[in-house]
């Protein structure tokens, strides 16, 4: 990690021409699906419920074809760059220009260094596999095509996000894994609680998205894009960038636009939202900006530290950290293959990858870099804790991977931002393996997820058991799989750094302090997951064996009358937030995760009682998933071992190039905190055994958790922060908007109601008038002619005599006034 | 006696009375036609009395014929007019066709 700053030169850029397949694909794919997935599916004549037939084909091939082809492209640009020499694998593509104001030119464009391809592999990679694991596990779902237009729709946003060259379109992509997060956590809308876990996890990332954007909108002000020119902004440069700001009419093209900024040192200077232009002046020196962002404050605070902890408040959000982590937990309301892909191996890691592109960024801020390790330290050993002792299987997993995004943090915040990553990625594979194990477990236990209600599986389930088993043995920190060699490395970079800060002071003992935080998560880590393989896997089977005709008499009845609506009365929640009694009790009632499957007969009747191993295309992925765990630790083989840089710090050191000094360590140490690291984990291995191995020492868990029981509640009730945040957030929320209800219902339906009296009196006054007055007018004229009318008709008799009369008279009164005129 | 011109006259005007009086009063349409003829040859007599004993020559008289073709040519639509009448009101009295009245 040693560069000498005086090396670094503008990146050197190869514009290339097919980067925008690769999310074209996914969003082809997704459009596809969501506009003609329901006709596809129902194309040959297949009821809503049915399994796998030829319209969910039809609806899965798109899916999978759209992804598979976005991962060909991946590999091909993988190729490419990896041709080019180390130093200039920069591969961009401009689409249109977005946005032109005076010297700010946004465009729509894609760019892949090493970092962003490792994750666009992994998104397409990962995300193919998952794809393929659903049409497993998906095969009874009626809205199969809604489903895989999602889980497109989230992958087209998520390369976005990876791949954007700007904050604009990376933030387009943070705002859409949100929105494809919430849509397929809600993903069985019909039953309340899940839809409100997709409510939860939308507004808990708001949080976490307003202070990135706040975050983002003080670095453009600090580097000098205000409305108002600033004294000593950049100093070294010969130009004031708000002037230029102001005159929006002086640039509408980005030729204008460029004409405008005259380079300083070959660089472009001054507010930008690209990564790339942006990293280009803060670590040419010569430019002067780093100076400048480094002296600046705002209210005496650092103004980088601001900024840092602003975009780590939005990393907390999405990234699933203290305190906005409440969400994840809850996401596992979707269905498990959204949790293995979104909640697991992708989007939660969206934090991470922010921090480890802004490198340049966080490393000139200790104190930033010092509290995103800390919060990474506290939030990981806090979510390993809750993952003692829960019982549902999903919410263990969930808890693990809180803790784990912890672990990456610890590493991007303490510099060590190869091994975050590289946490990044061994994480995306025994995760994504354990999540869709557990699914494969769930789908075989007839949608059961308490793992009191498992056991034994490792006999009806083999390939689930095996790879299950593989990851775990990777996430607990053994050598022998990924896992250990990404997290020990975080350990060691931690234990080592001293350059850490808090407040502005530097403070040498964090860096030990996280890794004695880090050690004992570590030995959590490994004994919860082991706890789950064993609950799970090992002793007899504990669940029903009667199932497919008890349950579905019992439970599942209101599920078998409404077959396709999910009877949300059948639920009962063992993880009731707001009953601690409770949880004292080990038998508590358990989840009834009613998937909204057909729950009738006919399903019963299929599987029979026991558990059973899913189908092909889940062990497949499965396999090809564990295979990945292990097979990914070539990437991080320690330099103590081999003698070279690990194989990813070497690819991405191009990229990270933040300048962290370590302290050379002895070589024995080295080997010695390694054996800690090892050790840690067997001795979370052995407790599990010890406990939970063939479910055998029941008893004496149960007295020790009689004798522990406060404890035991407070961890299981997970240290009660839903109720905190009931308390502290939401209950300040509702008295505010009851006061501001008051307020609108009393005073402004009073003033409106006001208004509202007094235009009537007005307008009753205006109808008195018209009525009496002029309507009057108006009616006497008409009853005027009409009683003219009425007594002159009687002249009209229709007889022709009394016409005659008339006649006869008419012409007597003219013979009279012949004759008595003179 | 010498009969003059007024005595002519006076047959005229009681004729023309005569007839206006049926017309006005009969209430059978065949009646009110007969009181027309009346009134015709109250004129008539008045074109021949007056062609004799003022203007001389025969004009007057040739008048009166006219008359007698005319009357005999209006009694005949009279007549057709009093079956249509008949016909759609079922009776020939004249105050039952007061259709007009609307």
């Amino acid at each position: 990690m040693e560069h000498a700053t005086s090396e670094l030169v503008p990146v050197v850029v190869s514009q290339v021409s097919y980067l925008w397949l690769i999310p074209l694909f996914p969003l082809i794919g997704a459009t596809i699906n969501a506009v003609l997935g329901w006709k596809l599916q129902g194309l040959f004549g297949e009821k809503p419920g049915q399994k796998g037939g030829r319209g969910k084909q039809l609806v899965h091939s798109i899916a999978v074809t759209a992804m598979a082809a976005s991962f060909a492209v991946a590999v091909y640009a993988f190729f490419q760059l990896k041709a080019l020499p180390s130093e200039d694998r920069f591969l961009q593509q401009t689409l249109w220009n977005m946005l032109t104001a005076g010297r700010l030119s946004v465009d729509f464009a894609f760019a892949l260094d090493q970092l962003s391809m490792m994750m666009v592999l992994i998104v397409t990679g990962v995300g193919t596999l998952i794809h393929v694991f659903s049409i497993g596990y998906m095969a009874e779902e009626p809205a199969y095509w809604r489903f895989f237009s999602y889980l497109n729709l989230f992958i087209f946003a998520m390369l976005l996000l990876v791949m954007g060259d700007n904050f604009a379109v990376m933030f387009f992509g943070w705002e859409g894994v949100g929105l494809a997060s919430y849509l397929l956590i809600a993903f069985w809308y019909q039953d309340k609680e899940k839809a409100a876990a997709g409510m939860k996890a939308f507004v808990v990332n708001r949080f976490g998205d307003f202070g990135f954007i706040v975050g983002l909108m003080l670095l453009f002000w600090g580097l000098g894009g205000a409305w108002q020119a600033r004294p000593g902004v950049l100093r070294n440069t010969s130009y004031t960038p708000s002037a230029e700001l102001n005159t929006m009419a002086a640039a509408t093209t980005a030729a204008q636009s460029a004409a405008l900024a005259p380079p300083v040192h070959g660089v472009k200077v001054g507010p930008t939202m690209n990564f790339r232009e942006l990293r280009d002046q803060v670590v040419i020196e010569a430019t002067g900006v780093k100076e400048h962002l480094v002296n600046s404050t705002v209210w005496g605070v650092s103004l980088l530290t601001l900024i840092g902890m602003l975009l780590f408040v939005g990393a907390m959000g999405k990234s699933a950290q203290l305190p906005l982590y409440v969400w994840l937990p809850d996401a596992m309301a979707g269905p498990t293959p959204v949790s293995a892909l979104i909640h697991a191996a992708t989007m939660v890691t969206a934090g991470v990858y922010m921090v480890a592109r802004l490198n340049f960024l966080f490393v000139l801020s200790p104190s930033a870099m010092g509290w995103v390790a800390l919060i990474g330290a506290v939030t990981a050993i806090f979510a390993a804790s809750i993952g003692f002792f829960q019982y549902d299987i999903k919410k263990v997993l969930a808890y693990s991977t809180v803790s784990q995004l912890g672990f990456m943090f610890i590493g991007v915040g303490t510099g060590a931002y190869w091994a975050g990553v590289y946490h990044l990625l061994t994480h995306a594979f025994f995760k994504a393996t354990l999540f869709l194990g557990s699914g494969s477990v769930i789908l075989g236990c007839h949608h059961e997820q308490d793992m009191r209600k498992m056991g034994g599986l490792q006999k009806y389930m083999p390939v689930t058991r095996w790879t299950y088993l593989i990851a775990t043995v990777a996430i607990a920190g053994f050598p022998v799989a990924n896992g250990f060699f990404s997290k020990d490395e975080i350990l060691w970079k931690a234990f080592t750094s001293h350059h850490l800060a808090l407040f502005g002071t530097p403070t040498p003992w964090l860096g030990p302090a996280i890794y004695v935080i880090g050690l004992i998560a570590a030995t959590g880590t490994s004994f919860y997951m082991y706890r789950s393989y064993y609950m799970t896997f090992t002793g007899e089977y504990r669940g029903d064996t009667g199932h497919g005709d008890a349950h579905a008499a019992v439970a599942h009845a209101p599920a078998a009358a409404a077959k396709v609506a999910h009877a949300p009365a059948a639920h009962g929640h063992a993880d009731a937030h707001a009953a601690p009694a409770h949880g004292a009790h080990a038998a508590a009632p358990h989840d009834e995760h009613d998937e909204p499957d057909a729950h009738d007969d006919a399903h019963g009747g299929h599987h029979g009682g026991v558990p059973h191993e899913s189908p092909w295309q889940i062990t497949v992925v499965l396999a090809i998933l564990a295979a990945g765990s292990v097979l990914t630790l070539f990437l991080g083989i320690p330099m103590l071992w081999s003698h070279v840089p690990p194989v990813l710090e070497h690819w991405l050191e191009p990229v990270l190039l933040a300048e962290v000094h370590w302290p050379e360590m002895p070589h024995a140490m080295e080997w010695l905190f390694q054996g800690l690291g090892v050790l840690a984990a067997t001795v979370g291995f052995v407790a599990a055994r010890a406990v939970y191995k063939d479910n055998r020492n029941e008893q004496a868990l149960l007295a020790m958790i009689e004798r522990w029981k406060g404890v035991w509640t407070t961890v299981f009730n997970k240290y009660y922060v839903d109720e905190l945040y009931a308390a502290v957030v939401i209950a300040p929320f509702q008295a505010l908007s009851r006061g501001l209800s008051w307020f609108d219902g009393r005073i402004l339906d009073g003033l409106v109601n006001l208004a509202g009296t007094v235009t009537r009196f007005v307008a009753s006054i205006d109808g008195a008038i018209d009525r009496y007055l002029v309507d009057g007018a108006v009616n006497a004229v008409a009853s005027i002619t009409q009683g003219a009318g009425r007594s002159l008709r009687h002249l009209q008799t229709g007889r022709i005599q009394t016409y005659l009369y008339g006649a006869l008279g008419g012409a007597l009164v003219v013979v009279l006034v012949n004759f008595l005129l003179p | 006696m010498q009969i003059s011109l007024s005595h002519f006259l006076a047959v005229g005007a009681l004729l023309f009375s005569f007839g206006l009086v049926t017309v006005a009063t009969r209430r059978n349409a065949v009646g009110v036609l007969m009181g027309v003829e009346l009134i015709l040859n109250g004129a008539n007599i008045n074109f021949a009395a007056f062609n004799h004993y003022v203007v001389g020559g025969i004009s007057g008289q040739i008048f009166a014929l006219f008359v007698i073709v005319l009357a005999a040519a209006e009694a005949a639509v009279g007549l057709a007019i009093v079956l249509a009448v008949f016909q759609t009101f079922k009776t020939i009295d004249v105050r039952a066709a007061d259709l007009m009245r609307e």
